[in-house]
Parts: C-alpha cells; sequence; structure tokens
C-alpha cells in the first residue's frame, strides 16, 4: 500500500512541476474581467487573490475556469511574511484551503510585512534589508511552508520608502532568502522597475543578481509617473519601460508563467487583449535575443 | 436561434439572441426589458433618475430586431420622457415573432397545450378540493366556512400553478442550462456592467432578470427595468385579468 501512495504523490509532484513549466501566459482573475477571461482563447493560467475568496461562495466562473483545465495560482495579501511576527495560522489555512478547492499547483504571497503589534498597515510595506530581518523572515518562511501544502513563491514588492541602514541590495536580499528557505520567485518585472526609476538604479544590472532560475512566474502592471515618481498602479495599460525589464528577464530565462496584473480602471475585452498581445511580444523578443546570442 | 438536439442527456448546443432567451426566461416583459437595457448599453437611450426613459440619438438604420426598433421609435416620437410600463405596452406586439419562434422550436408551450395542461391542473385541484371536503364530512359534517377556506386553500396553489406553466421540459432546460453556461457573463454584468457591448449585457439581463443590475453601477436601470414586474402589458389589467399570464406571455 505505502509503494502506491508513495507513486501517486511522485505523479502528482511531477504534474506539479510539468504544470509549473507549461503556464504560459496568464491573468490575474477578477469578476469585472470573468467575461472577458473566459472568453480570452489559449489563456495559460490564472492568479486569484485569497483575500478575496469566501470559501462558502467562490464564484462559479472560477470555479468553472479551474474544472476545465486552466491552471490557478493562488497569491495571498496578508500573511506578512516579512514582519516580527509568526503568520497567522488561520490565515495561511485560509490561503491553503483556497488552493485546494481551486486544484491549484502553487501559491505565492509577499516579501512584505502588513502589521505589526496587532495595526494593519493596509498596505505592502517593505522589509528592512537587515541580517537581522532576513533570520526573521528565513523562519516565518520556513514556518509558512510547514503548514502550506504547496509550493511556495515569493513576490518582490515595489515601494517608495526604504528602512535606513540597509546591508544587502534588493536582489541579493532576495537572492539569499530564496535560497535559505528553498521557495520560489515570483517576479513582479513592473515592481521591480518601479523601485529602479524611483530610487536610480539599475533594474538590468539587479537582474544579474537575482536566482533566475528560482523564477516559478512573473506579474507584469501598468503604471503612470506622478510627481516624477512611477507608482505602480495597477490600473494604467503597461508601459516601455516594464515590458523592456520582460523583454530582458527573457533573453536570460524562460519563465513558466507570465501574467498581467489588473485591479482598477479595467478596460474593455479588447483593450485587455492588446494588453497581454504586448506581453506575449515582449516575452517572445526575449526569447529570440536568447537564442540568437550563442550562435 | 440555434438549438442542436440532445445527445444523450446533453444539450450540445444553444445559442438564443438576447429577445430570444429573454422571452423564454420571462415572456414579454423580460424581452424588452433586455432590450432597453441594450439599446442604453448603445447610447441610444438613457434611463433618467426617476425611472423614465429619454431618446439620446436618432434610431440608426440598421437596427434589425423589430422590438429594438419598435421600442427606438415609441421613445423618439413620444413627446417627453417615457415610462417603462408605457415602452413595454407599445412594444408588446413587437415580441410576437418571438414567442412564435420559440413556440415553433418546442421551447414554449403552445395555446393548445397551455389550456389543455391549465385544464388537467384545474381538474387536480378540484379533486383535492373535493377531497379535502370529504375528510373534513367524514368528520363531523361540512361548514360554509370550510368550504370558502377549502376553496382558497386549492384555488390558489392551481392557479399559481397553471400560471407558471409555460415553457416545455425542453425550455426548461435550455434555461437551465443558459444559466449555467453564462455565469462569467453574470459576474461581469453584476460587477462591470460598463465594459460588456449592448448585446451582451442585453443577455445578461435576459438570462438573469434585470436583478443582477441592482446595487452596481447601472443599478437606476435595473430598478427601473424591475418596477414593472407583475403587471403584464398585453392584458392591460396585471396578471389576475386574464387569469393568469401564461396566455400572454408571462408576468414573473
Amino acid at each position: 500500500m505505502w509503494w502506491r501512495v508513495r507513486s501517486l504523490r511522485r505523479l502528482q509532484r511531477l504534474r506539479r512541476v510539468r504544470l509549473m513549466r507549461t503556464l504560459g501566459l496568464g491573468i490575474g482573475w477578477r469578476r469585472e474581467l470573468a467575461l472577458a477571461i473566459e472568453r480570452r482563447e489559449g489563456l495559460g493560467f490564472v492568479e486569484v487573490t485569497a483575500e478575496n475568496i469566501r470559501l462558502d461562495d467562490i464564484p462559479p466562473p472560477l470555479t468553472r475556469i479551474a474544472s476545465q483545465g486552466v491552471p490557478v495560482i493562488v497569491h495571498g495579501l496578508s500573511l506578512s511574511l516579512g514582519g516580527a511576527d509568526r503568520p497567522d495560522p488561520r490565515r495561511l489555512d485560509h490561503l491553503a484551503r483556497v488552493a485546494e478547492r481551486l486544484g491549484a499547483s502553487l501559491v505565492s504571497e509577499h516579501l512584505a510585512f502588513v502589521r505589526a503589534e496587532g495595526m494593519e498597515a493596509g498596505q505592502l510595506l517593505p522589509v528592512p534589508r537587515t541580517r537581522e530581518a532576513l533570520e526573521v523572515i528565513v523562519e516565518n518562511v520556513a514556518w509558512a511552508k510547514r503548514m502550506l501544502p504547496l509550493p511556495l513563491a515569493l513576490e518582490n514588492i515595489a515601494t517608495l520608502v526604504e528602512w535606513p541602514g540597509a546591508e544587502m541590495d534588493e536582489a541579493s536580499f532576495l537572492a539569499e532568502l530564496l535560497a535559505r528557505t528553498d521557495t520560489g520567485l515570483l517576479f513582479d518585472v513592473s515592481n521591480m522597475y518601479a523601485n529602479a526609476r524611483n530610487s536610480g538604479w539599475d533594474p538590468v544590472l539587479a537582474l544579474a543578481r537575482l536566482p533566475l532560475d528560482r523564477v516559478a512566474y512573473v506579474h507584469v502592471a501598468g503604471g503612470t509617473v506622478r510627481d516624477d515618481l512611477y507608482h505602480d498602479t495597477h490600473a494604467h495599460p503597461i508601459g516601455p519601460g516594464p515590458l523592456a525589464l520582460l523583454e530582458e528577464l527573457c533573453s536570460r530565462v524562460t519563465p513558466p508563467g507570465v501574467m498581467l496584473e489588473r485591479d482598477d480602471a479595467f478596460p474593455r475585452e479588447s483593450e485587455l487583449g492588446a494588453e497581454l498581445e504586448a506581453i506575449r511580444t515582449a516575452v517572445a523578443r526575449g526569447a529570440a535575443r536568447r537564442v540568437r546570442v550563442p550562435s | 436561434m440555434v438549438i442542436d438536439g440532445r445527445t444523450g442527456d446533453f444539450l450540445s448546443s444553444v445559442e438564443l439572441s438576447p429577445p430570444e432567451a429573454a422571452y423564454l426566461a420571462d415572456g414579454a416583459p423580460r424581452a424588452i426589458g433586455a432590450t432597453l437595457a441594450g439599446l442604453a448599453q448603445m447610447g441610444l437611450i438613457e434611463f433618467r433618475s426617476d425611472d423614465k426613459v429619454i431618446p439620446l440619438k436618432p434610431a440608426p438604420t440598421h437596427l434589425e430586431d423589430p422590438i429594438q426598433r419598435s421600442v427606438v421609435a415609441f421613445v423618439a416620437a413620444s413627446e417627453g420622457p417615457t415610462s417603462v410600463p408605457d415602452i413595454r405596452r407599445h412594444a408588446e406586439p413587437a415580441t410576437a415573432p418571438v414567442r412564435d419562434a420559440l413556440r415553433a422550436s418546442g421551447l414554449l408551450l403552445d395555446e393548445r397545450a397551455l389550456w389543455t395542461g391549465g385544464l388537467a391542473i384545474a381538474s387536480a385541484g378540484l379533486a383535492v378540493f373535493v377531497g379535502i371536503l370529504l375528510l373534513v364530512a367524514a368528520n363531523g359534517g361540512v361548514t360554509g366556512n370550510a368550504v370558502f377556506c377549502g376553496l382558497w386553500v386549492t384555488a390558489i396553489p392551481t392557479l399559481m400553478v397553471i400560471g407558471r406553466r409555460r415553457r416545455t421540459k425542453r425550455g426548461n432546460a435550455i434555461l437551465n442550462q443558459l444559466q449555467e453556461e453564462h455565469v462569467a457573463l453574470r459576474e461581469s454584468a453584476e460587477h462591470a456592467p460598463a465594459l460588456l457591448s449592448p448585446t451582451d449585457l442585453a443577455q445578461a439581463v435576459a438570462i438573469y432578470g434585470s436583478g443582477i443590475l441592482e446595487g452596481g453601477p447601472l443599478d437606476h436601470v435595473g430598478k427601473a427595468l424591475k418596477r414593472e414586474r407583475g403587471s403584464c402589458g398585453a392584458c392591460g389589467g396585471g396578471c389576475g385579468a386574464c387569469g393568469g399570464c401564461s396566455g400572454c406571455g408571462g408576468c414573473a
């Protein structure tokens, strides 16, 4: 009997690995976009935000998509893995249950904190990039991974503020955290573009320090410039900056999946399609560069 | 109208236009309601805050749907803002071809089936009434009060059942299938109706009713279209006037 269970688990693991290698082009599932998403032919996967889902009231279009075999990734916003406190077991449990109900192959969260001593920040806050903070976050991530039934990927966030006394840059901090916790990277191209533009560093150089072999999938979103600061709004069309960085990424590695995040000012179906095509084109251009370089 | 035949227990393909789906779901009032929602989305008419409708643009020549043409012509010809009940009364005859097509496709009961079915149900109701009377008589005698109460207890459900009978079994199956297949349309219509094409919005109202617009950005449209539920344009006097609305397309 035991060997059957082991074989079954091995098969499930293989299936997940295969799924991860073939995610393709995806989109963040939102109620407003339900029809456009359902009509999109050849959609590779959808990502759903766990905090927007009630277990007793999962939107029927979402269960329909999942039942049709479109891979679902469950994304968390509120675990606060970058906080000083251990992640809330109830939130972890919710994340796990939503993933289970939708047959997800992966869950993801942000490298950020959203609460401290019971106070909710209401947004994703950056972690201090110090050795001391890294030790705490490593423990938090390891704890979360033990509680979750699926692989976890961590996302780099966009921020307009930095903690003083940083001992590492963003890429090095992420690289060490992912290596020590053996965790995947949800690489948000637009977040890195925003941080680089607003802080005046080169995102292409940062790419070289990231563990790109750990990329589980990629987020791309639109933003806008206000007061000379780039804001990753998820409510505007994707600009040339994030698309160029996506192309650069794809010239170095083949990400298993790339997806569009749109959370507000939802566009019509045709505009959404154009956004997805822009992503597809950037991925293809990057891949073409990778092929050309060795020859 | 595209309705493929049954394959085993499954209906393989169903495509009904918004007026057809609306008429199948809830008769002429919903067919006109779905048309109004679609015309508003096209920018040809506008729902005001007092639930009345005003024209925004002249009727384009490409409108082929007779219900659309009837509604637009009536709204444009009216001197002032038009009420939804008035539009429904005016456009009701334009829904007859849709009703006839649905009957011809075996999705709606025809007049004969409605009458024979109604008589059968009424006979069953009468039998239940007589049964109750016999039971009461066996237990101590029939009073005038008991007869009156028994009549009401059996007559009301009987009339309700007769009034609700409009669709055939196949019509019911197809409506259920439409409602299951278009859950994404419903979700988008509830949360972002402005993103939908006029045809999609009309189809959403057709399949799920105007209630899906309430509480969202088109709340006023949903409420304006819902107000008249329970009245019946063709009968003129509401559901009671014609003994239920099955004959004139349904009310509920």
